[in-house]
Order: structure tokens, then C-alpha cells, then sequence
């Protein structure tokens, strides 16, 4: 097998990238084997799959960081569960680019780090911060035989709105310089309030502007998954709830990367 | 300019997304050229005072100029520098140069002149492409009085 790297990324905080690729993470798992990978020096990805909040400590020179200036991502790899693997990120990961520079890394160096795991799973499901820099351009700029797509985030806000042509612009530029199969998988609406009056005309908008590419699913956030990240998965009372968006989305997901 | 050249000019700027990718492009050349400043700098300064002759008389000869500014590698030199830094050398104290911080930067060239500086710095070394934009646009800057012209 070769695992399929799916990237979920906007140039915008607070769109749910991080609780995204957790639980996109945790629901494939259940029948294929996944790497996550946190690429957010905020850690919350691995925060939220590990339920761990001192990262600094805990992951101190074992993280995703360690993995790319070292060119192999296996010692930094963690089990969460069956099935589930970890590549965790800390504070530290803001050194990433001053640290390549010194080691004239490119932009292939996730890539390079990735290489001897690329057989290990079915999916690497990789986690970005709101920004362009080495953390979300490198994740895109990663080939793989099995395919590598984009999942852009939208909360339906004009900044997010503002925030897609820019994402899709280093979604093109990586493809164009470093992999040249990267598809954009779909737009994945991710709503805070689902009552919103606008929500509609910014559907109608994305439906407009980047035909097809919007995901049938419309996740609404609820507090059930928001407290997913106090609770965990295991033994969740409410963990239904909290995935009921998500699982139809996943679906949807596979079936476009297929 | 008209309001035409102006939206061109607009479209024609880079967006942030390819400035990021070309500053790669950019490290990759520069990563090269400081590679050879390193194996430059750890020279006798002996060697690298012979070096500076040569540049200064090669520099002159080619381009028959009386500007006597010369860059090499990353240390810009001028001629009151120069007799500074050698005199320092002359009388045994410790010599110090002056450098100026380079920056990185990419720009569209109209496509004639990209192929005369490719053309000139293919028969020059690693650098040279750099050195001719410098001083070129410095001496056009220098003619405007928007800087100080070297003596």
C-alpha cells in the first residue's frame, strides 16, 4: 500500500482545520491504518488525538521538526491507537524555516522525511497553520503514488471567503514546482453558527466560484465536538453527536480520492 | 505612466505565494554563493588582498570606468575603505572591513535585457549576474542624486 496524503488548509485561523484532520483521522482509522501529522506549532492536533496540552515538555526534540531536519520521520513517530499513528508538533516548529535555511533544506523536505513511511499506511492526513510558510507549503508540495489532495477549510466568513483563491494559489504553486498530481479534493464548509442569514449566499458564491469543488457536507459545529477535545474519543458518551457531521463528510471524502 | 501600464504593472507584480516559491529559488543561488564566501573568507588576507587587486583591475579594464566601487561576494569595498583596511593591514593592526547586508528581492525583467545580463554573467562566475544589476542600478540611482556617488 501507499498512503494517500490528504491536507487540510485555509489561509484563516478558527475554520476547524485542526479538529478536522483529528477526527478525519480517527474515523479512517477505524478500518485503514493512518498518519496524522500536525504541521501547526500550536500543537492542537496533537493536543486533540493525544490529550496531552504540555506539549513543549512532553514532545520536547520528538516532533515533526526533529523529523524534517533529520530527513526520516520513523523515531518521531507516536501510537495513539490501533491503527492510528502520530507525527506530533510543538511551539518549536516556528524555528522550521530558519533551521532549513541553515541546513539548505527545500521544500521537498517533508517529503524526504515521509519516504521510508509512505508504505506503513493507507492515509498521512496532515494538519496546517493558517499561513503561507514551509509548514503548509511543504505538506502540499509531498507526492504521492496513491495521490495527494487539499481539503480547504471555509467557516462561511468573508476573510475565509477572501482566504480560498489565496490557499488555492499555493495549492497551484506547489503543484506546479513539486507535485505535480496535488488535486483539490473539495471546499469543506465548516459553519459556527448555521443560523447565520449569509450563510446561504456564501454557498451559493463557492458554488459559483469553484464549481464542484464544495463538499455535499456541511459540518455545524455543536459542543459535543468541541468538548471531544476535553473528553478524547474513548469511552465518549456523546461521541455520536460529536461525529455526526464528520462521517458523512469522510465518506465523501474517500469516494472523491478514490 | 498611463492607467493602462499601471494595471499592468499590477498584474504583473508577484503575489505572496510566488515570492515565497522564488525566495527558494533565490536561497538555492544565494546558499551557493555563500558556500563560496566561506571557503573565501577562511583565505590568508594575504590571498584575499590579492584578491581585491585583481577584481579592482579586472573590473576597471572591462569596463573602462572610473567608478571604483567593486563588490566581492558580499562585502562591498570602496576605495577610502580599501586604503583603510590596507593601511590597517600595513601597520599591523587588526584589520576590519566593512560589509553591507544583502537582501533578497526578484523583480520582472523586460526580456531583452534578461537575456544580455544571462548572456554576460554565463561568462562571468557565481555572483557576477548580481554585481552587474548592483552596479548598474547604482550608478543610474548615483546620476539620479538619489545617492551619494562613490569617490
Amino acid at each position: 500500500m501507499t498512503a494517500k496524503i490528504v491536507t487540510f488548509g485555509i489561509s484563516k485561523g478558527g475554520c476547524s482545520k485542526s479538529t478536522s484532520s483529528g477526527i478525519t483521522s480517527y474515523l479512517l482509522s477505524k478500518e485503514e491504518k493512518v498518519l496524522a501529522i500536525d504541521m501547526d506549532g500550536q500543537g492542537n492536533l496533537t493536543s486533540f488525538l493525544t490529550g496531552e496540552y504540555d506539549i513543549c515538555n512532553v514532545f520536547e526534540e520528538k516532533t515533526v521538526l526533529e523529523a524534517i531536519l533529520n530527513g526520516d520521520a520513523r523515531p518521531y513517530i507516536i501510537k495513539i491507537k490501533e491503527n492510528l499513528d502520530l507525527l506530533p508538533a510543538n511551539d518549536f516548529l516556528a524555528t522550521l524555516p530558519r533551521r532549513m535555511f541553515e541546513k539548505g533544506l527545500k521544500l521537498d523536505a517533508l517529503q524526504k522525511a515521509l519516504k521510508p513511511v509512505m508504505e506503513d499506511y493507507d492515509w498521512i492526513i496532515i494538519d496546517t497553520p493558517p499561513a503561507l510558510s514551509e509548514q503548509t507549503v511543504m505538506p502540499l508540495s509531498t507526492h504521492s503514488e496513491a495521490g495527494s489532495y487539499a481539503v480547504v477549510m471555509f467557516d462561511g466568513s468573508m476573510f475565509a471567503y477572501y482566504a480560498i483563491p489565496k490557499f488555492l494559489e499555493i495549492v497551484a504553486g506547489a503543484r506546479e514546482r513539486y507535485n505535480p498530481t496535488l488535486n483539490v479534493a473539495g471546499i469543506l464548509f465548516s459553519l459556527i453558527d448555521s443560523r447565520a442569514k449569509e450563510n446561504e449566499i456564501m454557498e451559493e458564491s463557492i458554488e459559483e466560484d469553484y464549481p464542484d469543488l464544495k463538499f455535499s457536507t456541511i459540518i455545524r459545529r455543536k459542543a459535543s465536538t468541541r468538548r471531544l477535545a476535553i473528553s478524547g474519543f474513548d469511552g465518549n458518551p456523546e461521541l455520536k453527536t460529536a461525529l455526526e457531521h464528520y462521517i458523512p463528510f469522510v465518506k465523501e471524502l474517500k469516494e472523491r480520492v478514490r | 505612466m498611463s492607467d493602462k501600464n499601471k494595471i499592468k504593472e499590477r498584474l504583473k507584480k508577484p503575489s505572496a505565494t510566488q515570492a515565497f516559491f522564488n525566495s527558494y529559488d533565490q536561497d538555492i543561488v544565494n546558499n551557493n554563493e555563500t558556500n563560496k564566501d566561506e571557503v573565501e573568507d577562511n583565505n590568508e588576507n594575504v590571498n584575499e588582498t590579492e584578491n581585491i587587486v585583481d577584481v579592482e583591475v579586472n573590473h576597471n579594464n572591462d569596463n573602462n570606468q572610473d567608478d571604483v566601487t567593486y563588490v566581492i561576494d558580499d562585502n562591498v569595498v570602496n576605495v577610502g575603505d580599501d586604503d583603510d583596511y590596507l593601511r590597517s593591514l600595513a601597520v599591523g593592526k587588526k584589520a576590519t572591513r566593512k560589509k553591507n547586508k544583502k537582501v533578497f528581492t526578484s523583480f520582472y525583467m523586460e526580456p531583452d535585457l534578461a537575456r544580455e545580463v544571462d548572456k554576460i554573467a554565463s561568462r562571468g562566475a557565481k555572483g557576477d549576474k548580481s554585481k552587474l544589476i548592483n552596479t548598474a542600478i547604482r550608478k543610474l540611482l548615483e546620476e539620479y542624486g538619489v545617492i551619494e556617488r562613490n569617490n
